[in-house]
């Protein structure tokens, strides 16, 4: 599968490494913001840095420090609310 | 009392040297109280009252000095307040988190100037320089996003965002800093208190609160100034008036209402009259029918001299004349009470303010069709995440959807020497909003009409109204068609790319068009909004 983030359900800004990168997407499924922790941050900023990623990509870079398990999950989730678009 | 509330201050390092009378500076505007210490060569001045007991007003110049303005702004407190060392020139100035104050401040040539007037300061800084808009506060302000900023429409001209300070050295006006000084842990982590079993024991604590933070505010205004209070066939402001008609003496204030017969259920005079008989307060009702027909010519109507705001015009004009006849100086309001009970995501909404302005204009942009009025091509000015990303941050703990109409309405309200009260954004009531025992399915939004049915004694026929005030802009384009068409034909707007001007003259020539035929106004009031601001950057020659 490849990730592409949704440009309308984040924004990076400069002030969220003061937040200890916790910030909020949104939810365009149920028009609700939904708050984004640290590790989930970091697998949404590394496919905005890299404009596309794959879930190859991804498990090399954070599988270790995610857990390839619950990196699958949270991709999982941020597809089905549209957060971050994922086509195989 | 003072004939004015506006206050227009310069300050240079060379000014601090002569004896200017800093204090005859504020007029008197009854609440909250003036403020004039002085030790040495520092001087705190301004307004400053509390209401939580946090603060010792007495000791506000020694808080001030030894620890700056955080305490005074995490409190309960209305205040504008300028700290100076004569000496050294070291000036910082605070507002409230409230928006109670609209201070806008501008550097020009040696000298800070500050004022509540935001016309003042345009004329001030017209003389010497052209006014250019700022890009941010246009984009804002036609998707009807408001935020906490320093940002006005012209772009030498900033406002001192709510609960920020600004900081700065007389010597030295390019070191000006803003930031802001509330703490949200300081009311997230300690919002605790008393959980609620039934919305009939959540209500009447409700009613004990707000009537307490009623009396807290009546208590401290002066005898000899007149007090007001909104009254309408609604809840929020019924509510207000019931708490001073069982606290005050009578006939320490009034009610007044104000009604257009084209708003269809938005206010119940009948209601309101009945209302005030009951509680047995007096009441003075206002029919601004004729001018929500917009029968005079906007060019001579609409104010050229405050912040733009059309719900100003529409719905505020007219009854500040009104109140200002009566003689009042001090109103008690409820509007935008109804912000204060939805507490959903609240914690998040307060914590991640320009997050929420970039996905409110994404959202505000598509769903409320204000793409079809404007050209395609504007779409990326509008979402570009860039004009965000260069935004302060200042948060806020009162709900900014509430907050957003706070400023223009103060100024409004302040230049014609009212001060307005909006005891609905007391933090120990948003507290308690938050408490409020729903059942599954319930939403907060619902609050306010889950509590309805156990104030029935107090207000047995208010309602809440299905009119959202849209009528009077559809009449705009009714009966001044020629002017419309007029400001499109030297639309600025279109300069900057974001309209096309044939495109909307046709629209307004459509007798068809969604302006007129459509019952929820929506249309005619984005439109209103263009033509206004269009006008208005036309008029004062903004580019």
């Amino acid at each position: 599968m490849k990730y592409k983030i949704n440009p309308e359900a984040v924004i990076f800004l400069d002030t969220d490494a003061l937040n200890g990168y916790v910030t909020v997407a949104y939810d365009w499924t149920t028009d609700d913001l939904f708050l984004i922790k640290p590790h989930e941050y970091q697998i949404l900023k590394m496919i905005d840095d890299l404009g596309v990623a794959t879930d190859d990509i991804l498990n090399n870079h954070l599988g270790e420090a995610v857990g390839e398990e619950v990196l699958k999950t949270i991709l999982e989730e941020f597809v089905s609310k549209k957060i971050v678009y994922g086509q195989d | 009392m003072d004939k004015t509330n506006q206050f227009f201050l310069e300050l240079s390092f060379d000014n601090l040297r002569r004896e200017v009378n800093w204090d005859s500076l504020f007029p008197i505007i009854g609440l909250p109280k003036k403020v004039y210490q002085r030790k040495w060569d520092k001087l705190l001045f301004g307004y400053f009252s509390n209401f939580d007991g946090l603060v010792n007003e007495k000791e506000i110049f020694d808080e001030v000095e030894k620890n700056g303005f955080k305490k005074l702004t995490n409190s309960n407190s209305l205040f504008l307040l300028l700290f100076i060392d004569l000496i050294s020139g070291n000036v910082a100035i605070a507002v409230d988190q409230f928006l109670s104050f609209s201070c806008f401040f501008a550097i020009l040539e040696d000298k800070l100037i500050i004022s509540s007037s935001f016309g003042r300061m345009k004329n001030e800084l017209k003389k010497s320089k052209s006014l250019k808009t700022d890009t941010d506060a246009i984009l804002s302000y036609l998707l009807w996003e408001w935020h906490n900023a320093e940002n006005t429409l012209v772009k030498q001209i900033k406002v001192l965002p709510g609960g920020s300070q600004l900081r700065l050295n007389l010597k030295d006006l390019k070191g000006l800093q803003v930031g802001t000084l509330i703490e949200l842990n300081n009311f997230y982590d300690k919002d605790e208190g008393q959980e609620y079993q039934s919305m009939e024991d959540f209500s009447k604590a409700w009613l004990e609160l707000l009537m307490q933070l009623v009396e807290e505010r009546l208590r401290l205004i002066p005898d000899e100034v007149n007090i007001g209070c909104d009254v309408s066939s609604g809840f929020d402001c019924a509510l207000i008036a019931f708490c001073l008609s069982q606290i005050s003496r009578k006939g320490r204030f009034k009610g007044f209402s104000n009604y257009s017969s084209i708003m269809g259920d938005e206010n119940n005079l009948d209601i309101v009259k009945r209302f005030a008989n009951i509680h047995n307060f007096p009441l003075e009702v206002f029919d601004y029918t004729k001018h929500t027909l917009h029968e005079l010519n906007p060019d001579e109507a609409w104010p050229s001299d405050t912040l733009v705001n059309p719900f100003v015009y529409v719905h505020h004009s007219q009854y500040i004349n009104f109140l200002n006849k009566n003689d009042i100086r001090l109103l008690f309001t409820g509007e935008y009470g109804d912000e204060s009970y939805d507490t959903k995501q609240m914690e998040i909404l307060s914590r991640f303010p320009i997050q929420r302005s970039y996905f409110d204009s994404i959202a505000s942009y598509r769903r409320r069709r204000k793409q079809e009025l404007f050209v395609d091509s504007a779409k990326d000015l509008f979402l570009d995440q860039t004009r965000f990303k260069k935004r302060g941050f200042y948060p806020l703990i009162i709900p900014s959807k509430s907050a957003g109409c706070y400023l223009p309405v103060v100024e409004a309200y302040s230049n014609n020497c009212i001060n307005r009260l909006n005891i609905f954004s007391d933090t120990r009531l948003l507290s308690l909003a938050r408490r409020a025992p729903l059942k599954e399915g319930q939403q907060s939004f619902q609050i306010k009409e889950l509590m309805m049915p156990f104030f029935k004694s107090i207000m047995p026929e208010n309602y809440i109204s299905t009119s959202n005030a849209g009528e009077p802009f559809v009449q705009l384009f009714v009966n001044q068609k020629n002017f419309v068409l007029r400001i499109l034909d030297h639309s600025i707007l279109e300069q900057y790319g974001l309209i096309d001007a044939e495109f909307l003259k046709k629209y307004v020539n459509n007798s068809n068009s969604e302006i007129y035929t459509d019952k929820s106004c929506q249309m005619a009031m984005l439109l209103y909004q263009i033509v206004y601001l269009d006008w208005y950057l036309q008029k004062n020659q903004i580019v």
